[in-house]
């Protein structure tokens, strides 16, 4: 029988990455027919900024390369490429997160930001190294592609927190404190 | 003493009053004709008179056009509505009549090519700015292939590079990855053309010999090698042509005759059987081409 602990942490991989497919399919089958002259924000960039940001590092990672290979189906881009650019912005996220610490609301708004541009100049980087044909600067596309993701961070974070939260598995107040500590530690162990 | 007790005043009085009428009868027998003393009343009279009909009649006039203003007013916003409503409709119907004129014309290319050809609809883009790619709503189980091309009416747009059940994912020919055989329309020269991933001066054409005569505006068209791509169907226009003293070939860079993010229908060529557009191009196709050179020219 499946615990309930482990019932919300499948429901939590299997709900977000049905969003993750959610802001793929906007960007690319929705946007797009919308404007022809504005890029989308790049909503699957706040998305993995947002897993760097609140599961634990090696969770997070892990959950991110499924992502990565999720993502080569709405890319043409190579997923050595993908990956690689991903780990290193894991990286930069982890290192910020843990570094900075503030409560202020536009926290996650400001890791942002920075997350889009460390982005865009990984992947020129990564592309200039390991691809044949590497990519361009198109650095008003780029602009705009970090001004719209930064503009839409805040409700983006605020609808993933909410999924995150909702099966996100909480723990009733019974026993005494020492039990309670133990099913802390056990929870910390086992959910992402 | 007055003998008859007659007051002489009250007989001028009488006489007076008696005299009046007899005057006024008088007067009456010349009507057309106004006294002496008459006439400073007349005067006085018409000038009131006519004063105050001017008067009633601006007052008329400023209540009636009160009252129009006011029906005009309700009158103009309901036209205003009911041509809001008419150019809503309008809208909607250029818009049909455009969607239907296009359809048309792929209906004809479709009709009059000998070419195995597969309409599709555009889904989607690529997630990456870094890449030109598009999605289409046909797949392996419509017959879509590795390696088919796909056109539009006006020109050929790219190859498909990923083939799924339901849906395909097409590599544009302004893609860094892409590269299609060419040929310089005027001088037949062969060629191959690299995607530069950007829309403007989209792509580059490479190994065409140095002293080949190519200006800015001449019409790049495909090779047809492999009979993937029809021959002779439109790529692009040459923006810029750079010699380099130790290339021996000329670098030609080339602005797309399609512009790839807004294809809505392309066609998926299934058979090109060895179609050659170089003896003559659809109507759509050389009128596109026209109008992509004629803007290159005058840049």
């Amino acid at each position: 029988m499946i615990s309930k602990r482990r019932l919300h942490l499948i429901l939590r991989v299997i709900s977000l990455t049905l969003v993750f497919f959610i802001f793929c399919a906007f960007q690319t089958s929705f946007w797009p027919f919308l404007t022809t002259f504005i890029p989308a924000p790049s909503l699957w960039l706040v998305f993995m900024i947002f897993l760097s940001f609140k599961l634990k590092p090696y969770p997070a990672l892990v959950f991110i390369y499924f992502l990565a290979v999720v993502m080569t189906r709405f890319t043409y881009a190579p997923l050595k490429v993908v990956l690689m650019t991903l780990i290193f912005l894991h990286g930069f996220i982890w290192i910020l997160k843990t570094r900075i610490h503030t409560s202020t609301v536009f926290y996650f708004s400001i890791l942002i930001g920075a997350g889009t541009v460390f982005y865009h100049v990984t992947y020129i980087i990564v592309s200039m190294w390991l691809e044949k044909v590497p990519t361009s600067v198109f650095f008003l596309h780029r602009l705009a592609d970090i001004g719209l993701t930064f503009l839409v961070s805040m409700p983006v974070y605020h609808l993933l927190n909410f999924i995150n939260n909702t099966f996100e598995p909480n723990e009733t107040w019974s026993g005494s404190a020492t039990q309670l500590k133990t099913s802390h530690q056990n929870l910390g162990s086992e959910s992402l | 003493m007055n003998f008859l007790n007659i007051n002489l005043k009250k007989i001028l009085l009488l006489i007076l009053f008696i005299s009046l009428p007899l005057i006024s009868i008088n007067m009456e027998q010349k009507k057309s004709e106004d006294t002496w003393f008459a006439q400073p009343l007349s005067y006085i009279t018409q000038f009131f008179q006519n004063a105050f009909s001017g008067l009633s009649l601006g007052v008329k006039g400023t209540t009636a056009e009160y009252l129009n203003l006011l029906r005009i007013k309700k009158d103009n916003l309901l036209l205003k509505n009911e041509v809001q409503e008419l150019q809503t409709r309008l809208q909607v119907l250029n818009e049909q009549q455009i969607e239907i004129e296009r359809l048309k014309s792929f209906m004809d290319f479709q009709k009059n090519t000998r070419m195995t050809l597969a309409p599709a609809q555009v889904i989607g883009r690529d997630l990456l700015p870094d890449h030109k790619t598009i999605t289409i709503n046909k797949g392996t189980v419509h017959g879509i292939k590795h390696m088919q091309a796909v056109l539009t009416v006006a020109g050929a747009v790219g190859y498909v590079f990923r083939p799924e059940k339901t849906t395909s994912h097409i590599m544009l020919i302004t893609d860094r990855y892409s590269v299609v055989d060419a040929l310089l329309q005027k001088t037949r020269a062969h060629g191959i053309l690299e995607g530069l991933g950007k829309d403007t001066n989209g792509g580059v054409l490479q190994y065409i010999d140095r002293n080949e005569d190519v200006k800015p505006g001449d019409i790049i068209v495909t090779g047809g090698i492999d009979n993937i791509f029809p021959k002779g169907f439109p790529l692009g226009v040459v923006t810029e042509v750079e010699k380099k003293a130790i290339n021996p070939s000329l670098i030609i860079k080339i602005k797309p005759i399609i512009e790839s993010n807004k294809i809505e229908e392309v066609f998926v060529v299934q058979n090109a059987k060895n179609e050659d557009f170089l003896k003559g191009q659809p109507v759509e196709a050389a009128s596109a081409t026209e109008t992509v050179s004629a803007d290159v020219k005058k840049q």
